[in-house]
């Protein structure tokens, strides 16, 4: 019942994307994703849209598991959608009311719809076929520079895969305590929310327990190992970019010059795009002060 | 009450290239009273067909009656049902959760509905039974030893007083002595009407206690038969990773060794008595 969560979750196959160093995997989607704020008109999503999938084909990803991951962000999307369409000036097609709907409004929406859904399959590309140790490891090399200016670079990337490493362990502890006490009949399906809050406590409180346990076993293994940091560490397994890597770069570099090209020469409906970025800044801040 | 298990399978991410199926058409009836043992390696798939029998887990296809009803039914009863199964998971110890051990052992009777008084009653003789002495009715279940907060865990699905009692490797961990304190009152248990299904892989618990040995390779019923009859097929048992007990082998090599003993012997007792018997001829 808790197996549902695809975020962050690594898709086990054998294919060029996942074979790509995690460094380029992880500055690539970073590039991928600034481009999508880059430019406002379709013919570049649709170029985005065109090139990510031809990306997703390459990593041999099933899209039915691409999109099981989609779910949990569907309230974002619908949320996006009916606040542009609703709260956007224009001109106005259809008014009811406390709310009109302008021409403008179902653009933006639309815009906004496929960039976010551009952004989100592109980031959980890279989470489905970069391990999360590879992905640690891939943003302790590229932070790295931070140690200048005395950042614990590789510490924060252990505590990092440490905690990711936990997040299966306790998710399948907690599945197993919430059956053992669902056999010695605890209600968890109770409609009353109080009911069920109270009916949480048997559960968190052995989940506390067990991950404090976890954790002080770790560092008593860790420490046995004499485990001290990462100075004079190697790996065992050493990150290295592959000729794959460099054609990744040459293709990444083509993406980012067809996306400029694209974007400067179909610059049309000037005034929707400076109504797009004010909607955009508009749609932001609400989003972002939401968190 | 009687358990049966027609064509039951559970499949572990159905629908993914990950599918695992862990349970595979096993059908089988387990009658009342009975004291059964289910052995197999990990991953044979044991775990995963006691928490089908309890409901816990919804299975792929086929079904669970308990006395001729289907659990899945929507007229069937899951609370009652609760307190008739009883399950003891593997490490119970790590589902204590109260700040008194009386209090987590009345955790489940409270749950099935039984006033404060009432399960006080029935935790005190669940503790009892498990050794518990009333002084520390009032520790902490944090801070008791590891041996003693597994029998409270016991005790908290015992508490219950369920007809069907389950055991997922209860003996885990634990020392000898530790060991057959809970074994042997898992005997008493089932003298005393208890249907007992202990999961195990540990072939000499199983030979001594239980009257019947499910043996479980690849989500299959692989054999199925008493402690003898088992026993008796230890290349096979082998073939799937298992072995047959210590005794078993040395009763095979007291034969090769030409002394007439019988081979199908399964406890150090009998296969004392059955050397002395040979040699005494």
């Amino acid at each position: 019942m808790l197996k549902d969560i695809t975020l962050g979750q690594y898709y086990r196959a054998d294919s060029v994307i996942h074979r790509l160093d995690p460094r380029t995997k992880i500055v690539g989607t970073l590039v991928y994703m600034i481009s999508l704020f880059l430019f406002n008109n379709l013919i570049c999503y649709v170029f985005a849209a065109v090139f990510l999938t031809f990306v997703v084909g390459l990593s041999k990803i099933p899209p039915k598991f691409m999109f099981r991951g989609m779910r949990s962000v569907l309230f974002l999307l619908v949320f996006t959608v009916i606040y542009n369409i609703f709260l956007s000036t224009g001109t106005v097609i259809v008014k009811f009311w406390v709310f009109t709907i302008t021409y403008e409004g179902i653009q933006q929406a639309v815009c906004m719809l496929i960039r976010l859904f551009l952004l989100i399959v592109g980031s959980s590309l890279m989470t489905l076929t970069t391990t999360p140790n590879q992905l640690t490891d891939g943003l302790e090399s590229l932070f790295k520079p931070l140690k200048i200016f005395k950042v614990p670079v590789h510490e924060m990337a252990m505590m990092m895969s440490i905690a990711l490493r936990f997040i299966p362990i306790l998710m399948e502890e907690t599945d197993r305590i919430m059956k053992a006490q669902i056999a010695r009949g605890a209600d968890l399906e109770n409609r009353n929310i109080f009911i069920r809050v109270k009916s949480l406590i048997p559960i968190l409180v052995p989940l506390f327990v067990s991950a404090f346990r976890r954790a002080g076993d770790l560092a008593l293994a860790m420490e046995a190992r004499c485990y001290h940091g990462g100075e004079g560490r190697t790996r065992m397994k050493a990150m290295s970019f592959s000729a794959g890597d460099i054609v990744a770069w040459v293709i990444l570099a083509g993406y980012i010059f067809a996306v400029v090209f694209l974007g400067v020469t179909f610059k049309t409906f000037p005034e929707f795009l400076v109504l797009e970025m004010k909607a955009g800044l508009e749609y932001l801040i609400p989003t972002l002060s939401a968190r | 009450m009687d358990i049966e298990v027609r064509n039951l399978t559970y499949e572990y991410d159905s629908g993914t290239p990950q599918a695992v199926r862990a349970v595979d058409d096993v059908s089988l009836t387990i009658p009342g009273g009975q004291f059964v043992g289910i052995v197999g390696h990990t991953g044979s798939g044991k775990s995963t067909l006691v928490q089908l029998i309890d409901g816990l887990l919804k299975p792929t296809a086929g079904s669970v009656y308990l006395d001729g009803e289907d659990i899945a039914s929507r007229k069937f009863d899951r609370k009652h049902m609760r307190s008739l199964i009883g399950i003891v998971f593997q490490y119970p110890e790590y589902q204590l959760f109260e700040t008194t051990i009386l209090k987590d052992v009345c955790f489940g009777p409270l749950n099935m509905g039984l006033k404060q008084e009432e399960a006080v009653n029935a935790a005190t003789d669940a503790l009892l039974r498990l050794g518990i002495p009333r002084e520390s009715f009032g520790a902490s279940p944090f801070e008791i030893s590891g041996g003693q907060k597994r029998r409270v865990a016991i005790a908290g699905v015992l508490a219950m007083n369920p007809k069907i009692l389950i055991l997922d490797e209860p003996t885990a961990g634990l020392d000898p002595g530790g060991r057959e304190e809970v074994l042997g009152l898992l005997k008493s248990l089932n003298e005393s009407g208890l249907t007992i299904i202990l999961v195990s892989h540990s072939m000499e618990d199983v030979a001594k206690y239980v009257d019947r040995i499910l043996v479980m390779n690849e989500g299959k019923i692989f054999m199925d038969g008493n402690g003898k009859e088992v026993f008796s097929h230890v290349e096979q048992l082998e073939e799937i990773g298992l072995a047959a007990p210590e005794v078993a082998y040395l009763m095979k090599a007291v034969h090769d060794a030409g002394i007439p003993v019988a081979t199908n012997i399964t406890t150090a007792e009998e296969a004392c008595g059955e050397i002395l018997r040979a040699l005494k001829n």
